[in-house]
């Protein structure tokens, strides 16, 4: 269970790796807005990171 | 046994339970001060209590100088006593400290302390001096002009120290002091002051009368009465002035032999300085200056209407003249001076953001259109620009004009110091009559700058040919040499000059905006520290009075801010709620002054600038801000933010979703 879990977690950091450039500009993006804007884009993108981590393999 | 003997000496700690002394001296002392109310509290550590007369207060000897003893120093008693091993407390309120000393701050302030014991008559010796320089700050500086140093040290109670001393008393006799007089009164009836007085003799013979008299209870007149028989005295109104009369009725003995006076009877009233009246011929009365020339004038509309000469002269006619056609024509009866200044407002359509100039170099406006110039402050729609009414040529001879104008300016040099270009509507057209068609405007006129007003008018009077020219704002601002930054930049420091912020109106905050919408936000960098911060003042200020402003003075906020006037209430709301956008507010000015190279510099970089700031210095916390995430309605998303904040915005997500698509692309391309 550890070993698997391990082997996620180092999948999930190369995939985050992955959406680096992305996920930079996500975050100015985010940083430009304001209000309630800024917080549907905030919580949108770390949902959709979270959501694209988990579901990994079954993409793959 | 003498083993034994040892033992029980050393089990018996004598000398720990001997007292040391009668009445112990504090064991510790300590001061420290409060800076902001200007207080001194003295700490008192109480003895181990071994002591037969244990200490029923403390008293602090203390005084600005070194070497404080009983007798040279200001002390105070407390209210507490012993405590065995205990941190104890007298402080010095700021009004105690104000009648011992007459300024503290900086200064030395040194103190011992005694231990008292009343009922055993038992006083401690005195703790070692301690000294503490007294922080140099506004509540210290006490700056006592009217101050002496209070005496002596028999203020402290109880001041218990006795001693046994013999006592030699010296009896003097007192010098002989006559009795009082009785029934001292005084009459005043507007002239002269009438004193009555009874008096008797006492043990001392009495060998005059004393009447001391004032008017203004320092330096003192005296009328001596040695006739002793006499018991009314009248004070001639040669003496008498206006103000408040003191006076004192004293008996006095043989001054001359060691004998005083004595003081019977001492007040005060308002008197009035008597004028005797005065009979006095007058010469007869000048004659009347004759009665002016009046000429019958007939006046332009035919009707008559008579002047005196020197009007007839000034111009006083031909403006009157032109009143009334200005009265007939467009309803304000004012002269072609005055119209063309502006001074006359038409009824306003709708008002509008742009400058326009129009220029129209095709048609042919010299049959239409009088020489002189004729500014008239005009609303149009958006997609139409409506002609200049058409002025006969005959109302407004050029050559009369011309001269009128001069005289006028001169009659009227005040008015024309005060041209203001709130008068001017945001949107006008300028019309403008010219001679030569190629003829352009080679200046605009930026905000209400008076010399570029007169000068652009100046130089256009004599123009025939009406000009329509789209004059952009921020043009306008970009070409304002240096000279005439440093000319608004002067204007608005000295608007600011006498506005305190927490006392500002909403008219002065409109009006110091109005003097910074002139210069150009950016260009501030010119103005003083002082300046720059009062600006941003006043600019948090209207934007947290939003809700007071009218819709002309929401326009000029949002032209500091360079945003839309209806963003303006946005951003009031946005200050309440997001700590970003208010702290973007407070820092607007400054930060759009440190970017006075930045072209299109607004509010939204200025936030865009404080989140990043916030998300490098904690950039979780940042990204995940969700406070109010369940009150957010999809359907308004956006709602609260400004339009020039969604266009920043969009200029940036754009990029990175089209970035993200075309690297997806490239990826699937290189995979295939």
């Amino acid at each position: 269970m550890i070993k698997k879990l391990w082997a996620w977690f180092v999948e999930a950091i190369k995939e985050t790796l992955n959406l680096s450039w992305t996920l930079v500009g996500l975050i100015i993006a985010t940083l430009t807005l304001t209000g309630s804007a800024r917080q549907i884009t905030g919580l949108a993108t770390i949902i959709t990171l979270g959501i694209w981590l988990i579901t990994i393999k079954f993409r793959k | 046994m003498l083993r034994k003997f040892l033992a029980v000496l050393l089990l018996i700690p004598l000398p720990v339970l001997a007292d040391h002394v009668p009445t112990q001296p504090a064991y510790g002392q300590d001061l420290t001060t409060d800076n902001n109310a200007g207080t001194i509290t003295i700490g008192i550590l109480s003895s181990d209590g071994f002591e037969d007369s244990p200490p029923e207060n403390y008293t602090i000897f203390f005084s600005g100088s070194s070497g404080i003893t009983e007798t040279n120093s200001f002390c105070v008693t407390t209210s507490f006593g012993h405590s065995t091993n205990n941190w104890q407390y007298h402080t010095f309120s700021n009004d105690d400290l104000k009648y011992y000393f007459a300024d503290l701050a900086g200064e030395n302030f040194y103190f011992r302390i005694r231990s008292n014991n009343e009922t055993d008559n038992s006083v401690s010796t005195l703790t070692t001096e301690s000294v503490y320089n007294i922080y140099a700050g506004v509540a210290f500086e006490f700056n006592q002009t009217d101050w002496s140093a209070p005496t002596g040290t028999d203020a402290c109670n109880p001041y218990v120290v006795t001693t046994t001393t013999t006592t030699t008393t010296t009896t003097t006799i007192p010098p002989a002091v006559p009795d009082d007089a009785t029934n001292v009164s005084v009459n005043y009836q507007g002239k002269d002051v009438y004193f009555a007085w009874e008096y008797t003799d006492g043990n001392t013979v009495a060998k005059e009368f004393h009447i001391n008299y004032s008017y203004d209870n320092a330096t003192w007149d005296r009328v001596v009465i040695t006739d002793t028989s006499a018991r009314t005295y009248t004070l001639d109104y040669t003496n008498i002035q206006t103000g408040t009369f003191y006076w004192t009725f004293s008996v006095c003995g043989d001054l001359e032999n060691g004998e005083s006076c004595t003081d019977s009877d001492s007040n005060n009233f308002e008197t009035t300085e008597y004028v005797p009246p005065t009979t006095t011929t007058l010469p007869p009365p000048p004659p009347p200056p004759p009665e002016p020339e009046k000429v019958e004038v007939v006046m332009e509309d035919g009707s008559k209407a008579e002047y005196e000469t020197y009007e007839v002269e000034d111009g006083t006619v031909d403006r009157d003249n032109q009143r009334k056609a200005n009265e007939d024509k467009f309803g304000c009866y004012m002269t072609d001076a005055q119209i063309e200044r502006g001074d006359c407002k038409l009824p306003e359509e709708e008002p509008k953001e742009e400058v326009i100039i129009v220029v129209d170099e095709e048609r042919d406006t010299k049959e239409e259109l009088p020489d002189d110039d004729v500014v008239v402050p005009e609303l149009e729609s958006k997609d139409e620009v409506k002609e200049p009414e058409p002025i006969k040529e005959e109302d407004t001879p050029k050559e009369e004009i011309k001269i009128d104008v001069e005289k006028i300016e001169e009659e009227f040099k005040f008015e024309e110091e005060e041209i203001i270009f709130e008068d001017i509507p945001e949107d006008i057209i300028i019309v403008i009559e010219e001679e030569v068609v190629e003829d352009e405007l080679d200046k605009e006129i930026p905000g209400d700058d008076i010399i570029r007003e007169e000068t652009v008018q100046e130089e256009d009077v004599q123009d025939e040919v009406v000009q329509e020219v789209e004059v952009p704002k921020e043009v306008i601002i970009e070409e304002l040499t240096e000279e005439e930054v440093a000319l608004e930049v002067a204007e608005v420091e000295e608007v600011i000059k006498d506005i305190v912020i927490e006392e500002v109106t909403t008219e002065e905050v409109i009006e110091v905006i109005e003097q910074v919408n002139d210069i150009g936000v950016q260009n501030l960098n010119q103005a003083t520290e002082e300046v720059k911060e009062v600006v941003q003042a006043v600019v948090e200020e209207a934007i947290e009075n939003v809700e007071d402003l009218s819709e002309e003075q929401v326009a000029v906020v949002a032209e500091v801010l360079q945003v839309e006037e209806d963003d303006v209430e946005i951003i009031a709301e946005a200050v309440k709620e997001d700590e970003v956008v208010a702290e973007a507010v407070e820092e607007y000015v400054e930060r759009a002054v440190e970017n006075a190279n930045v072209e299109n510099y607004t509010l939204a970089d200025v936030v865009t600038e404080v989140q990043y700031e916030a998300f490098l210095e904690n950039p979780i916390e940042v990204l995940i801000d969700f406070d109010n995430i369940t009150e957010i309605n999809l359907s308004n998303i956006s709602n609260d933010m400004t339009q020039d904040q969604k266009e920043k915005a969009q200029e940036v997500v754009v990029p990175v979703i089209l970035t993200r698509i075309a690297s997806m692309a490239a990826f699937i391309f290189r995979r295939s």
